[in-house]
């Protein structure tokens, strides 16, 4: 018989490893989606089944306000974080030497600072030049923290691309234009997509940008809820939250379902 | 509400971090915080349709502010904080655009200092008279000349009358009693009301400079802790009505609705004193609507309106004549009304020196390390 190749993978205890670490990634998420169920006041204490707090979220506008806040702020922050991103690491590529290291510290550079400096700053700079906190603003200050999230899968894919087959583009005549249009851009897609999700889910989560940049009007959901630990949380906060992590698995899975019969049928097509 | 540093998940040393950053920052760009208007009287009409509340969430019946809406024409928008510490950070880093903020007791006092508040002409306001004796000259605004009272609360404890037979009356009986029934009890994690209490229950006065003292409340928490469940400042309402706790550090307005879920609930008012905190509406400088402000002020000073607000979020107000619009079970349940005597064993307390709040410290590390 022969002998497989070791590897780490082979060892008897990454499988239990495995395993607790799913569990630990994924208990307080279930933990979360039952306490959505829960009957009693608080959010934390056990109370039997119930589900009367997924018709008060309902009448609890400030809520679904702050719930609709977020969203609005993280879909076009990801949008735009993702472009501004692109547009960052194709032209980094361009650029040579001390020129090319200057601009890497730069983009980085937010993700070292604390984010409570670039967020009090950021209040500090709106405050002096007469800037009202409202939309704008905070959309503007979380595009910002999001720009160097988003900048790295676009930077490491550019970088793991064939230069061969952009002299191929234009030694066959295709202008600059044609080789970003044709070429790079379709194989920056997948990079694009996970540089705007990273962006959507990082403005979703933020807690401390928003806490100092939000205005009145601008109220997000990780400032609500936290801002409710005054009276102690009440089974909404499960339930928005259970909503939020159902909604998008589901989008998910029916995003996977298609491209998957699609693919089957492609397949078949070609056979 | 008292919701002080140490209450939240977020690290007290985060919270300073906060502090510190905004205030290094302002001064940096050299923010000059605009002094505070000069009074003037009660407006005869609403300017415009908005108004912009600063506060904690879920802290004021939505219901109530549609009412104000209804009555007034005035919209209300909402902005949410999450602990005083971090509201006085934002506006000295130069937020503008709040009309109306809540700040707590000492809170209040650190901000008018500062000259972060707008001084109002309460007298000019039709309802202006309408402050319970008891709340009309706190320690904070003295004369009221920044604030209206919100609402309050006091810090004594509660436990199941059923589980807990001996029947303690003073912070001395409650750590006393404590370790007879371990896993069963709770003390809250704040630095303040539980060093505090347990100087209280050896006849010691809160805000000692007494190391000797803060070293006997060191020993006596210390020696407690085995039997505690939980130190927590948040969920113990539920703690308490299911019984995973028996005998805990309680808010009366928490314990009043723990009472409703389980009528064994008891709230004690230690005879040794027990800590009072206030809310308060304040006007922040550059707040954008004032006079729509100063008529939300007088319409929560209604005794009908800040009635629903009581009833509502559970704590008793300031404004007289409000007590005959709470619930009836409020006004029947000492845990929510108490007594004349009762209420005059409540201290509003003013925050300990810096020096003394770093021994409270040490004795709060050591505790809970």
């Amino acid at each position: 018989m022969r002998q497989r190749a070791w590897s780490v993978s082979n060892l008897p205890i990454i499988r239990p490893m495995g395993i607790s670490s799913l569990i630990f990634l994924y208990l307080p998420l279930l933990t979360v989606l039952i306490f959505a169920f829960n009957k009693s006041e608080d959010a934390t204490t056990w109370g039997g089944f119930s589900t009367r707090w997924f018709s008060t979220i309902l009448e609890n506008t400030d809520l679904i306000r702050s719930a609709k806040v977020s969203l609005s702020i993280a879909v076009p922050c990801a949008l735009i974080a993702a472009m501004i991103a692109a547009g960052l690491a194709i032209g980094m590529g361009r650029a040579t030497g001390s020129v090319q290291n200057v601009l890497r510290a730069l983009v980085n550079a937010p993700l070292v600072l604390p984010e409570i400096v670039t967020s009090v700053g950021t209040l500090a700079f709106f405050s002096q030049v007469g800037i009202p906190l409202r939309y704008g603003s905070l959309l503007f200050a979380h595009v910002v923290m999001c720009v160097p999230f988003a900048f790295l899968p676009i930077r490491s894919r550019l970088r793991d691309f064939d230069e061969n087959i952009f002299e191929a583009a234009r030694d066959l005549g295709a202008s600059s234009f044609r080789v970003m249009t044709k070429i790079s851009i379709p194989l920056l897609v997948p990079a694009l997509l996970s540089s705007g999700l990273l962006s959507f889910i990082i403005s979703m989560d933020d807690f401390l940008t928003s806490l100092f940049v939000s205005g009145p009007e601008t109220t997000t959901l990780p400032i609500y809820i936290f801002g409710l630990l005054k009276l102690g949380a009440s089974p909404e906060v499960n339930v928005i939250a259970a909503l939020l992590l159902i909604i998008p698995t589901l989008g998910l899975l029916v995003g996977i379902t298609w491209t998957a019969t699609r693919r089957r049928s492609n397949e078949a097509r070609h056979q | 509400m008292k919701l002080d540093i140490s209450k939240i998940t977020m690290g007290r040393r985060k919270r300073l971090s906060i502090i510190g950053v905004a205030a290094a920052v302002s001064l940096l760009v050299g923010i000059a915080v605009p002094q505070a208007q000069a009074a003037v009287g009660y407006p005869k009409k609403p300017v415009g349709t908005e108004l912009n509340l600063y506060n904690w969430s879920n802290y004021i019946d939505p219901a109530l502010l549609k009412r104000f809406t209804a009555e007034t024409g005035i919209n209300v928008n909402l902005g949410v904080y999450e602990s005083n510490a971090q509201m006085l950070a934002k506006l000295e880093a130069g937020a503008r655009g709040y009309d109306i903020i809540v700040p707590t007791d000492y809170m209040v006092q650190i901000m008018a200092k500062k000259g972060l508040l707008q001084r109002i002409k309460r007298t000019t306001f039709p309802n202006g008279a309408n402050l319970k004796a008891e709340f009309a000259n706190p320690y904070f605004d003295q004369g009221r000349s920044y604030t209206i009272p919100y609402l309050h609360g006091l810090t004594g404890f509660g436990y199941l009358k059923d589980k807990v037979t001996t029947n303690p009356t003073t912070w001395k009986e409650f750590f006393a009693a404590i370790p007879s029934y371990p896993g069963k009890t709770t003390i809250f994690d704040d630095k303040k009301e539980v060093i505090d209490a347990a100087l209280r229950s050896m006849g010691y006065k809160p805000c000692t400079k007494s190391l000797t003292q803060l070293q006997a409340a060191q020993d006596l928490i210390k020696s407690i802790k085995p039997s505690l469940n939980t130190i927590a400042s948040s969920g113990n309402i539920g703690r308490l009505s299911s019984g995973t706790s028996v005998l805990l550090m309680m808010y009366n307005g928490a314990t009043y609705k723990a009472k409703l879920a389980n009528p064994n609930v008891v709230f004690v008012y230690p005879k040794d004193g027990l800590p009072l905190w206030q809310d308060n509406f304040a006007i922040p400088v550059g707040a954008k609507n004032v006079d729509n402000a100063k008529i939300f002020l007088n319409w929560m000073m209604d005794p009908k309106n800040i009635a629903q607000a009581s009833n509502w979020a559970g704590y008793n107000n300031g404004i007289t004549g409000s007590d005959k619009y709470l619930l009836d079970a409020m006004q029947a349940d000492t845990a929510f009304t108490p007594t004349a005597a009762q209420m005059a064993l409540g201290v509003a307390m003013a925050p300990c020196s810096t020096a003394v709040n770093d021994l409270y410290t040490k004795v709060w590390t050591a505790f809970k390390g």
